[in-house]
């Protein structure tokens, strides 16, 4: 009778392991957002990729330094998995600079495939985009170059997510860390099993 | 009294030498001796962004300071350290950059960057960037990075 509390708590934990499912971070099964790829595609997030896992992360092309590294993290990721069922993309917040012409010249600077795109789209919808998963942004420095040209540079949430087939936000790392891809990868495999 | 003339001069001879001797061990070089290290830029397009990376390796005791940067593919080169804040990834322009003595000082993704601000011209793979830095004491230093993706080797990333 003694052991009855250990034996419960045993119980509980044996029930909870049984039963993990990956907490729901963002639901964005009832979102809808008219986004563009570097194509000029028109996409539909996230139904146009309902049935697959997607793997995002959110950059823009005038970052010089976190931004490139995120994308690395992301092409580290689809390489080290290896699945051609699972969906990258790369949302721009800068939806002013960052036109399909723009993302096209950056996707090429990393020769990446057709499941790796990047999106864009009106400035309200990329705005209501990024408030959906939780994505801040603010002016840092502006500077005038020597054309006359205003220049930004924008401080920035650093993340990569894992949305599920259903539309589901389930993993949040940070998007720049140096151990992120291993973790993803591995979290993938798992829920692809 | 020749004798002592003798001795006198010996000794101020002596003395002489050996001062001399003295002060050639003690020279040591006015302006630290610092080399740019395993640099590399990342590719990019014309008009739009990219930065070069390395390391500074200063072997001396004498500390000195970058205070500038400049590159032959643009106008605008500058010098940034990224870093987080409050949950944000934030960038700020680096007036001045210590290089300690007999230490270095790693220019990494994600940490200390040369921004290489809307370049003329593509820089791509196989290409190099002259990267010149400026130091206080007036030094300059160049050298010629080579362009290459990043590997996502520890060293592009530590620290970060």
């Amino acid at each position: 009778m003694k052991y009855l509390p250990l034996l419960l708590l045993t119980l509980f934990i044996a029930i909870g392991a049984c039963n993990s499912s990956p907490e729901v971070i963002d639901d964005l099964t009832d979102r809808s957002f008219e986004l563009v790829d570097q194509d000029s595609v028109e996409v539909t997030f996230p139904d146009d990729y309902k049935g697959k896992y997607v793997v995002m992360s959110f950059i823009y092309t005038n970052c010089p330094d976190i931004c490139p590294l995120i994308t690395q993290n992301l092409i580290k990721i689809q390489k080290d998995l290896d699945n051609p069922d699972v969906q990258f993309l790369a949302v721009t917040f800068d939806p002013k600079r960052d036109t399909p012409e723009t993302l096209s010249k950056y996707k090429s600077v990393f020769h990446l495939d057709e499941n790796f795109n990047f999106l864009t789209g009106e400035e309200e919808t990329i705005n209501a985009f990024m408030d959906s998963v939780r994505v801040r942004t603010q002016v840092s420095l502006s500077t005038t170059t020597q054309d006359g040209t205003e220049l930004y540079f924008l401080n920035h949430s650093d993340k990569i997510m894992v949305m599920n087939p259903e539309g589901k936000v389930i993993i949040e790392y940070g998007g720049s860390q140096p151990s992120v891809p291993k973790l993803i990868v591995q979290d993938l495999n798992r829920l692809l099993k | 009294m020749k004798k002592i003339t003798l001795l006198l001069f010996v000794t101020i001879t002596a003395f002489a030498c050996t001062s001399e001797k003295k002060e050639t061990m003690e020279v040591t070089p006015v302006v630290a001796d610092i080399s740019i290290e395993d640099g590399w830029a990342r590719p990019g397009k014309a008009g739009m962004m990219s930065a070069a990376y390395f390391r500074l390796e200063n072997t001396t005791d004498i500390a000195d300071t970058l205070v500038s940067a400049s590159s032959n593919v643009s106008n605008n080169t500058q010098i940034h350290l990224s870093y987080e804040k409050d949950g944000l990834m934030v960038m700020e322009e680096q007036e001045f950059v210590p290089v300690p003595a007999n230490a270095s000082v790693m220019f990494k993704q994600g940490g200390l960057h040369i921004m290489l601000i809307q370049p003329d011209n593509d820089i791509n793979e196989g290409d190099s960037v002259a990267v010149e830095l400026t130091f206080k004491s007036g030094r300059t230093l160049s050298a010629q990075v080579p362009v290459r993706p990043a590997t996502g080797m520890k060293m592009d990333m530590q620290g970060h």
